[in-house]
């Protein structure tokens, strides 16, 4: 076990590379440099030099790359030109606000996902099968951020209601930060739950057709216990990826909700960083997606290293 | 698996192919709802400008207006006709939409043919850049994109056609990987055939049939990629009748004031990708009607 972990660690240093190579080549085709932004666009062509020397920019590439790759493993990822301030310490400050969203997205879209699929697939062909789907299909097609906008502006326009402006801490008030994450969790986690449902749903059926599904019938197991003992086991292996892979898409989800429901996270930080082209704070978040992601994948590995000992042995899937 | 589904129908137990009729027109409703949305959008886009009676763009009524017969949908701040803005909208979503989808599905083609045919280091290389952009998360990746070439209608079709292209250069590849092997190939090749001959009249038309359908799917993905970057500031700038534009920026401090501004757009969006997403499951069905039977066949 031991083993296989650390050569999937290994495996993932090229990986990592040809990430900073590509995030790194990625700032410099953007049209204008951080200097010329810097200095504004009345600046004198020696301001800009002047600014460039300053942020190494007039040295080569190769030179540039390496000093950048050398900060960036001494978790030094630059200083963002919007905020004058390191792009680490505000990506640390904003680290707990995205993180409870992710994890409450997660929570309710696993349950939402899971119940939804396995009971439409119990009563595969039934009306409440139709019923499921499409619901599910629905809850796909809905924007969130149309929806998001919707769960805000209903009840402050019937109810008067709004969530609490400023962050609040779990552990300060629980019940005020429960107000606060709760809505933009569960707008996001149903509409992931709902793909999540498709998912589910079609893997139990690729097991309810199999030989062990007829015996265990035949052996006079009722339905709910040959659901449960025989079908959904075949099945956690596919499901453990895919909530893996809607751990990846929600980190993009993210930005939405945080949008809408004012959550100073991680991806309110990437929108204003966009909207006014801090070239250092997009490269560096581009970097720590691209790295968060990475070992997202290393989890979903050793997570199936653990369940299958198949994979263990004979090497496992890509990354 | 699939010997078990055939011993069950020797034995005429079950027919798997023999789906109930209820099923077979809710299938068939889905696909036909889907198509008709979207024909219906479509319709819109093409002859909808012509009909509208105000100008999108035009500030000649008094802001705030509710929907009424004059307005169905209301006015905004600036006394634009709402209607009118999402009637226009259709054009600008489904423009985008389509024009990306066939950047990305050239790009991914040429990309993936590449990839497979001439393999070496050309396809490690091509492989590994592609499952680097890929596993970024979709929309992140837009945005970064966005934030490169600024906001504007090109730029959009632009970002949006850049980050399908790995995925659909994926899928060709894995076509070539299996039509090269096949023995016609050997055989052109045998004949003398150039390898660009080869790759032009044989390999590449054999990928055009799923190229379609993964390029049908994706159509949706857009239309909403587009209004979700476009409601964040970053696709189609403010004063195009984009409907994930006209639910952004400053509009969202009226929405209380106003509700219909937040409304009528969403309602759009959501009806078009319901309709591409009713398509999409439909075509599925088609491409893989196993996926069903097999629940049948357990029963």
């Amino acid at each position: 076990m031991l083993g296989y972990i650390v050569r999937r660690l290994i495996a993932l240093i090229p990986i990592l590379f040809g990430i900073s190579i590509l995030v790194f080549a990625a700032a410099r085709v953007m049209p204008g440099n951080f200097a010329q932004v810097k200095a504004g666009q009345n600046a004198t062509p020696e301001q800009v030099a002047e600014l460039e020397h300053q942020y190494g920019l007039d040295k080569p590439l190769v030179e540039q790359y390496f000093n950048w790759l050398g900060d960036a493993a001494h978790l030094d990822l630059g200083k963002s030109l919007l905020r004058n301030r390191p792009v680490t310490d505000e990506i640390v400050s904003r680290l707990p606000v995205t993180g409870q969203l992710l994890i409450m997205t997660m929570g309710v879209s696993a349950i939402l996902g899971l119940t939804i699929g396995i009971v439409s697939a119990m009563n595969f062909g039934r009306p409440l099968d139709s019923l499921l789907r499409g619901v599910s299909i629905l809850g796909m097609s809905v924007p969130t951020f149309w929806v998001a906008t919707l769960v805000i502006l209903l009840p402050s326009i019937y109810f008067s209601y709004a969530p609490p402006f400023s962050h609040v801490g779990f552990f300060q008030n629980p019940w005020d930060n429960l107000r606060q994450y709760g809505p933009p969790s569960l707008v996001l986690g149903f509409a992931s739950g709902c793909g999540l449902a498709r998912i589910v749903r079609g893997s139990i059926l690729g097991v309810v057709g199999q030989d062990f599904m007829r015996t265990a019938r035949a052996k006079g197991l009722r339905e709910s216990v040959v659901i449960r003992r025989h079908a959904l086991g075949n099945v956690m292996l596919p499901i453990i990826t895919i909530l893996g892979m809607e751990a990846v898409g929600l980190l993009g989800g993210t930005v939405i909700v945080e949008q809408v429901f004012n959550l100073n996270g991680l991806g309110r930080l990437l929108i204003e960083s966009a909207l006014s082209r801090d070239y250092p704070a997009i490269q560096a978040m581009a970097l720590v997606v691209g790295v968060a992601v990475m070992l997202l994948f290393l989890l979903i590995d050793i997570a199936y290293a653990c369940l299958d000992p198949r994979v263990r042995l004979t090497g496992g899937t890509n990354a | 698996m699939r010997s078990a589904e055939m011993t069950l129908e020797m034995a005429g137990e079950i027919r798997p192919h023999h789906i109930g009729l209820i099923t077979h027109v809710r299938r068939r409703l889905m696909g036909v709802t889907g198509a008709a949305i979207l024909g219906f959008l479509i319709l819109t886009a093409v002859v909808g400008p012509f009909v509208v009676p105000y100008d999108p763009q035009s500030i000649e009524f008094s802001a705030f207006q509710k929907p009424g017969l004059e307005h169905p949908f209301g006015t905004d701040k600036l006394g634009r006709d709402v209607f009118t803005r999402v009637i226009y909208g259709a054009r600008i979503s489904l423009g985008i939409g389509i024009a990306a989808t066939l950047m990305a599905s050239i790009g991914g083609t040429l990309l993936g043919v590449v990839s497979a045919y001439f393999g070496g280091w050309v396809d490690y290389l091509i492989q590994r850049l592609v499952e680097v952009v890929m596993s970024f998360p979709a929309l992140i990746l837009l945005i970064i994109l966005s934030a490169a070439l600024g906001p504007s209608i090109r730029n959009v079709i632009l970002i949006l056609g850049i980050a399908a292209i790995p995925i659909m250069s994926r899928l060709v590849r894995s076509i070539v990987l299996s039509e090269k092997q096949q023995p016609y190939i050997e055989a052109a090749r045998s004949l003398g055939a150039s390898n660009r001959r080869i790759l032009f009249m044989h390999v590449l038309p054999s990928t055009l049939p799923l190229v379609g359908i993964l390029a049908s799917l994706s159509l949706g993905f857009m239309i909403l990629a587009e209004a979700a970057l476009s409601f964040l500031g970053l696709g189609v700038p403010v004063p195009n009748p984009s409907w994930g534009a006209d639910m952004s920026g400053n509009a969202r401090d009226y929405f209380q004031q106003a509700p219909w501004l937040a409304i009528f757009p969403g309602l759009a969006i959501s009806l078009t990708i319901l309709g591409a997403n009713l398509v999409g499951e439909a075509v599925r069905d088609i491409i893989d009607p196993f996926a069903q039977s097999w629940g049948r066949a357990g029963r």
